[in-house]
Parts: structure tokens; C-alpha cells; sequence
């Protein structure tokens, strides 16, 4: 804008002058400069955020955690239950003889995580008292419903729940 | 840089062409520093709205009502986030809440803002209050607004208490329950006024529906109306004198 000013008057006592105003506009420059990529990476990094929260995600692709878990089956020598997770649910993992019982341990009633009773052979929730077979089959209420099965396999050394 | 502004009769550059363009395309900065202010003068009003000089005795605790709204605008706009995803049913709510945190790109980020917001901002909000009383700002002229800030402040409390049962997990049902019994004890009208605020003899769905409406229709909008009478009447008598 100016600068053909400048280059044309920049002779003489004009020419300190026309250096100054171009410092003055370079740091002025500059200033905007750091302002605008301030700005532009708050906006991408906020547009970022914003789009990948708001785009709808396809049902189903949707539960966290791993679809399967497995542990050493020695493990059940030690503990009576093995608990894990699979698909970000709690699940206890027992063995009665010589088989292997994977259950969900949220009880059907209310919500709490049941506790595995060995000399029962049932699963029992702290909160009412509900029992529950090694099967998932309910025992004694207040629970309406069979605990969640899962699918316990015994491959080698080691346990695969899916 | 802005050689643009000057107005005809001067030299006129190829670059400033492409600057111009530029400005109409980008019309978020053109409405301040290109075509669009040039035009309708946008700086000029919005520095006349915005450049307030404060008295020299201002300080840090002044700032807490600003702090105040500026965590409000961040629920606004959270709430509006988590209102996306949110099922206000009490089959889906708690789900709805786990997969929002869980599953959704950066919502635990949304929920963790608005979660830490609401409590913010009742600090932020009661050191506003106390600024407020300690410099003896709530006496006339500003009694008024004094009254409308208590009022903002219940509304808050509304807010807090109404947005807590929406996760529907034991802890939110079990403090509504108890919540919900506090206006029970006041005299003759506390029975109807909790049967109304749960919709109900118990806590149930038509509570959640309630409460979910109040947080995110009704308390808004009354918030905004109560907001501006606030600013405006700031605005209008001043910030008070010193210690």
C-alpha cells in the first residue's frame, strides 16, 4: 500500500521515516500472522472435536472393550472366581468339577455385581440376597431373570470367555 | 494490510483484488477488518457496545461474575452436545449416559466439561455473591439487580438439582428421592408441591421427563430472560465504588 510511497520518497531525510513504518508494519504483519494461526488451530482442533462428537456412528459398532478375554487356567486353582471383562462387562469365570462356567455378574434385579459362593455352587448378590445356578438359571428371587450367559472354552492351558 | 480501506482516487493493486475476495469468502474476519465492516461499520458498534471503561478500583474479585457466565455459555454449549445423544427414558437414560461416555468420539470430554462446569460454576457463582456483598455493591441503585442475582443464583440450584437425576444411577435416584422430600416439609403446600416437582407419589418416569424438560427448556429460557436483565441493569447503573 504505502511502499510506493516509500520507494518513491525514500531519499534523503524521508528514508528514516519509510523505515520505520515498514518495521512498524512488519511486526504489525507479524502480529496478525501469529494471530490468525492461533486462531486456525483452535478452530481445527475444536472443528476436529466438535465433528467426530456430533457424526452419528453406526449402531452396534458401539460396545466398548474386547469381545473375548481368556486367562491361564491354573488361575482357577488359585481363586475360586476369575473375574473379567468382556465387551466392558464384568464377568466371573468358575469352575464346578470338571467344567467351566462363564457368567455376566451384573444380577437382573437391580444392578449389583453378584458374588460366586463355592460351597453353595451359586452365584449371590450383596444387595437382596437373589441366587443364582452355575447355569444363570435364577435359584431364589427377587431376580426376574437369568444372569447372562457367555461361552467359556478350554483350550490347552488357558481359557477363552466369548 | 490494509490498503483496501483506503477509499477511491489511489493507486489500486492486484493483490488487494485477491485480499477482497479473501474477505468476502471469510466473512467471520470480513466482519470485522474487510468488505462487510467497510460497509456497515461493524467495528465501530461493536466497540461502542464493548469498550467500557472500568473504574481504576476494579480488581480480580470483579471478575467472577464474568467467570460465572463464561462456565454458563460452556454448559450451553456442552448441553447442547450431550443433548444429542441423551434418551431421557429410564430404560435408555443410564445407557445412554454410559455409551455418550464411553463409546462417543471425545464425549467423555463434553460430559467431563459439563459434569466439572455445574460445579464450578457454584463456586465461581458464590464468589460473586460475596464480592458482591462485601463491597456492599447490592445496596440502592443496584438493589434490584441484587434480587434478580439471587434469583439467578436459585435458578442455578434448580439447574444443579434438575441436571443430577438425568444419569439416572442409584446416587442421582436416591438424591432426588431425598431432594424432592425437602419441599415436602414445608407448611400446607409442600405436599402438592413435591407431588408436582416428582409428578408423582414416586420418583419415576414422569419425574425424569419433568426434570429433563426443566433442565434443558424451561431453566434456559428464563435463565436468559433473568441474564439480561442482569447485564443491562449492570450496564445501565455501573460497577459500585471501592472499599
Amino acid at each position: 500500500m504505502d511502499s510506493i510511497v516509500e520507494e518513491g520518497g525514500a531519499t534523503g531525510k524521508g528514508a528514516p521515516a519509510a523505515v520505520d513504518a515498514s518495521r512498524r508494519k512488519f511486526m504489525h504483519r507479524m502480529y496478525n500472522l501469529g494471530l490468525a494461526l492461533w486462531a486456525g488451530a483452535a478452530m481445527g482442533t475444536g472443528g476436529y472435536v466438535v465433528g467426530r462428537y456430533i457424526w452419528p456412528r453406526p449402531e452396534g459398532s458401539t460396545t466398548g472393550g474386547e469381545r473375548s478375554a481368556s486367562f491361564p487356567l491354573a488361575q482357577l486353582d488359585e481363586q475360586p472366581m476369575v473375574k473379567l471383562l468382556v465387551e466392558g462387562q464384568p464377568v466371573g469365570v468358575v469352575r464346578v468339577g470338571p467344567d467351566v462356567y462363564a457368567l455376566g455378574l451384573v444380577c437382573t434385579h437391580l444392578g449389583c455385581l453378584v458374588g460366586w459362593n463355592p460351597e453353595a455352587r451359586q452365584m449371590v448378590c450383596p444387595c437382596h440376597a437373589s441366587r443364582f445356578e452355575v447355569t444363570g438359571q435364577v435359584a431364589q428371587g427377587p431376580a426376574p431373570a437369568p444372569l447372562k450367559r457367555y461361552e467359556a472354552r478350554i483350550s490347552g492351558d488357558t481359557v477363552v470367555v466369548t | 494490510m490494509f490498503g483496501w480501506r483506503k477509499k477511491g482516487g489511489e493507486a489500486a493493486y492486484q493483490g488487494e483484488n485477491v485480499k477482497s475476495l479473501l474477505n468476502l469468502v471469510s466473512l467471520f474476519t470480513g466482519a470485522l477488518y474487510g468488505e462487510l465492516d467497510e460497509r456497515l461499520d461493524f467495528r465501530t458498534a461493536l466497540s461502542r457496545a464493548l469498550r467500557k471503561p472500568v473504574p481504576a478500583h476494579v480488581n480480580f474479585w470483579f471478575c467472577f461474575g464474568g467467570i460465572t457466565f463464561l462456565i454458563f455459555l460452556i454448559q450451553v454449549v456442552t448441553g447442547v452436545g450431550l443433548l444429542l445423544y441423551y434418551r431421557p427414558t429410564v430404560e435408555q437414560a443410564y445407557h445412554s449416559v454410559v455409551h455418550i461416555t464411553n463409546n462417543i468420539p471425545f464425549g467423555w470430554l463434553v460430559r467431563g466439561f459439563h459434569h466439572w462446569g455445574a460445579n464450578l460454576i457454584m463456586i465461581t457463582v458464590m464468589i460473586h455473591a460475596l464480592r458482591v456483598f462485601l463491597y456492599g455493591a447490592y445496596k440502592p441503585p443496584r438493589d434490584f439487580n441484587w434480587v434478580v442475582g439471587v434469583l439467578l443464583m436459585f435458578g442455578l440450584l434448580v439447574f444443579g438439582f434438575s441436571g443430577y437425576l438425568l444419569p439416572w444411577n442409584e446416587l442421582s435416584y436416591w438424591a432426588t428421592v431425598v431432594g424432592a422430600e425437602i419441599p415436602g416439609a414445608i407448611p400446607v403446600i409442600g405436599d402438592a408441591l413435591a407431588y408436582f416437582i416428582k409428578g408423582g407419589d414416586t420418583v419415576g418416569q414422569l419425574a425424569l421427563t419433568r426434570f429433563f424438560a426443566f433442565h434443558v427448556v424451561i431453566m434456559p429460557v428464563g435463565m436468559a430472560v433473568l441474564l439480561l436483565m442482569h447485564f443491562l441493569m449492570i450496564r445501565r447503573l455501573g460497577i459500585s465504588g471501592p472499599l
